[in-house]
């Protein structure tokens, strides 16, 4: 398999409050490598929005780095500079947002906002950057350009807004596409067709794609493999058949069992709360919901193990599979 | 030009002559209503007999009955003619349009102050939240808020003209200091005819009534830049911008300023119409020889026309001042659609 393209190791994320400081990222592992989809799932305020803003080099006050590393195509970006980290920003790595009429510029029309984008990098004449757009836009399904360039962004719809914010996103030809929650404010008709015109867009760019969601249904869609974050660590990650077929986690398995489903008459809430991370226990943080859990559960934090036959890792004491002690090597090789 | 730019000035337009018309009776009854007698002004303490008041009273037509009066003077000022200042005969208008020239010279710079001071304090407050700075600009602002015209330009003369000696105590101009008229507007003239000594001697004395002026609005205009700022900011789509590869620069022009003006735009607009009533309290202060002091004194002397005159002249440049706003507005903001 050839080197990823983005690589998150062990990296920690704090926020600074008046009560404390929360330990919101506690050692974050993911890695994606070429055109492949990793979802991440997990409930709000796990951290899912943390760690994809951190991809992009965001860690707005109070939140600050305290260790770790994110390599997007073989560099560190914890310790570019800034005017690096900017060229960095769309080129290779780009961000689509939650609400797509959020992330344009209420007094600008979408084609300044897309031929700025072509041209923050490159010094290219205005009919090539023009023509870039028109390809953009055409890849995202979006007909008569010329009229859509001059509108703004009250004047579109939902879906329509967020295929013009996927086609900022392609425009720059990044190899790494983040997408924090894109169909979300979306009606359910709208959602399958702007996923699918993402997963369109990337068929031509070949670019990856980093899909945070709550929704498991879209994340067993759309994605490769899924990586399971509960307060602010991955407990569970591997590719989306293994996950969701044998979820090894205890917090995965009643994630899964939460689902509505026509078998099933009642949902099943998991009980208790999320720890307070600006003192977090010491062992698993889900241990204090878990049926499963020990002493051991409550006093050391569970590593990272791969699961023998799967590509499947799981970070648990007691795991709902037998596992084995992970070598890094053997667990990047989705 | 816009279609829909055309049919804001239209409207406005209309509307402004139906407030001025409405405006023209409250004026009038309200220079009648108030005590005082214009024939006593002139006659002072020389009245000798009735027959020479009442020969007077007749010659000004204010014997007439008061509709007929009021009939009579819009009649002349559709005309154009404001009629002669009761006092010095005077024609009106050349008279009103003169010294508001002055004043327009004292609210452009008041205005620049106040603008460029509010949103520069403002903006480096946004950019630096809850720091010392931020605190310092709040409470200063809060004082500029509050603080009464009339006594910032006493304590503003106190300080700079007689402790310090800086500046003068009043007036637009030194006695010595002669302009040769252009456009009438002495400090543009004086840039004109290249007098750069009349130039210093003016922007001496335009100093400190510009300031009293200023503060207030200032101190409104940084309060509201700073928070729509901090709002902006903290906006997706300035992430969005960053997170596309732009340089920061085009970022802070494009989807931070843009933005977060608009607001204070509304607030200048706002804040003109109180240049407009704090430059009568500020000209008299200063003895500057504008509108409003000539306003004034004309209120004094029961001088009707000129005060009919000049308050009519107020309610041109307010209606005037909003119409702009509102063209502004909608140039700025592609949602508004008026």
């Amino acid at each position: 398999m050839s080197d990823p393209v983005l690589e998150m190791r062990d990296f920690r994320l704090v926020f600074d409050t008046y009560r404390g400081t929360v330990q919101a990222l506690e050692g974050v592992d993911l890695t994606i490598y070429p055109g492949e989809c990793v979802g991440i799932v997990g409930e709000t305020g796990c951290g899912k929005s943390a760690t994809a803003r951190a991809m992009l080099g965001f860690v707005d006050k109070p939140g600050r780095v305290t260790g770790g590393s994110i390599k997007i195509n073989g560099r560190d970006i914890l310790k570019l500079r800034s005017r690096e980290m900017r060229r960095l920003r769309g080129r290779e790595i780009a961000f689509i947002f939650q609400e797509a009429k959020k992330a344009l510029n209420p007094t600008v029309t979408v084609g300044t906002q897309l031929l700025e984008a072509v041209q923050a990098h490159q010094r290219v004449p205005r009919k090539e950057a023009l023509e870039r757009v028109h390809e953009a836009l055409r890849q995202v399904g979006l007909a008569d350009p010329d009229r859509l360039m001059d509108s703004y962004a009250f004047e579109l719809s939902g879906g329509m807004a967020q295929r013009v914010m996927i086609a900022i996103a392609i425009v720059g030809n990044a190899n790494v596409l983040v997408a924090d929650e894109p169909t979300s404010a979306l009606d359910v008709s709208i959602q399958a067709q702007v996923l699918a015109v993402l997963r369109q867009a990337r068929e031509v760019t070949g670019s990856a794609l980093f899909l945070i969601t709550h929704d498991l249904g879209v994340a067993a869609e759309n994605c490769d493999r899924i990586a399971v974050m509960y307060a602010g660590r991955v407990v569970e990650n591997g590719t989306v058949e293994d996950v969701f077929s044998a979820p090894s986690h205890p917090y995965t398995a009643r994630l899964l069992a939460a689902l509505p489903s026509a078998e099933r008459e009642t949902l099943e809430a998991i009980p208790g709360t999320v720890p307070d991370l600006v003192d977090p226990p010491p062992g698993c943080r889900f241990a204090n919901r878990c049926e499963k859990a020990t002493q051991l559960c409550v006093e050391q934090r569970p590593p990272m193990s791969a699961i023998a036959g799967r590509r499947q890792q799981v970070a648990c004491h007691h795991p709902l599979v037998s596992t084995k002690p992970a070598r890094q090597e053997t667990m990047s090789d989705g | 030009m816009r279609l829909d730019v055309l049919r804001v000035v239209a409207g406005r337009l209309a509307n402004g002559v139906l407030v001025m018309a409405v405006l023209s009776v409250l004026i009038f009854a309200f220079m009648r209503a108030i005590p005082g007698d214009p024939v006593l002004t002139i006659l002072g303490e020389n009245v000798t007999t009735a027959e020479q008041y009442d020969a007077l009273r007749e010659s000004l037509g204010l014997d007439d009955p008061l509709h007929q009066q009021y009939f009579s003077w819009i009649k002349q000022v559709r005309q154009g003619d404001f009629g002669r200042s009761i006092v010095t005969q005077e024609p009106v208008l050349p008279l009103v349009v003169d010294k508001l020239k002055a004043t327009i010279e004292l609210a452009f710079f008041a205005v620049l102050f106040g603008t460029v001071l509010g949103v520069t304090i403002g903006a480096i407050a946004a950019f630096n939240r809850n720091t010392f700075f931020d605190g310092l600009a709040t409470v200063i602002s809060l004082v500029g808020v509050s603080i009464p015209v009339f006594w910032l330009g006493i304590i503003l003369i106190i300080t700079f003209s007689v402790t310090l000696n800086l500046t003068p105590i009043g007036g637009m101009k030194s006695f010595d200091t002669i302009i040769t008229t252009v456009t009438g507007f002495p400090l543009l003239d004086a840039i004109l005819t290249g007098n750069w000594n009349a130039v210093g001697d003016l922007f001496r004395h335009l100093f400190l009534p510009a300031l009293t002026l200023g503060l207030a609005p200032a101190a409104l205009i940084a309060r509201t830049t700073r928070a729509s700022m901090i709002e902006v900011i903290n906006e997706d789509y300035v992430k969005a911008g960053m997170a596309r590869g732009l340089r920061y620069p085009l970022v802070l022009r494009r989807h931070i300023l843009k933005n977060a003006l608009i607001p204070v735009i509304t607030v200048i607009g706002l804040e003109l119409g109180v240049y407009i009533g704090g430059s009568i309290v500020t000209e008299t202060v200063f003895s500057w020889p504008g509108l409003g002091r000539q306003m004034m004194t004309a209120i004094y002397d029961n001088d009707y026309p000129v005060v009919q005159g000049a308050i009519l002249i107020y309610a041109v440049m307010i209606v005037v001042i909003n119409m702009l706003v509102d063209i502004t507005y909608m140039l700025v903001d592609p949602r508004v659609k008026l």
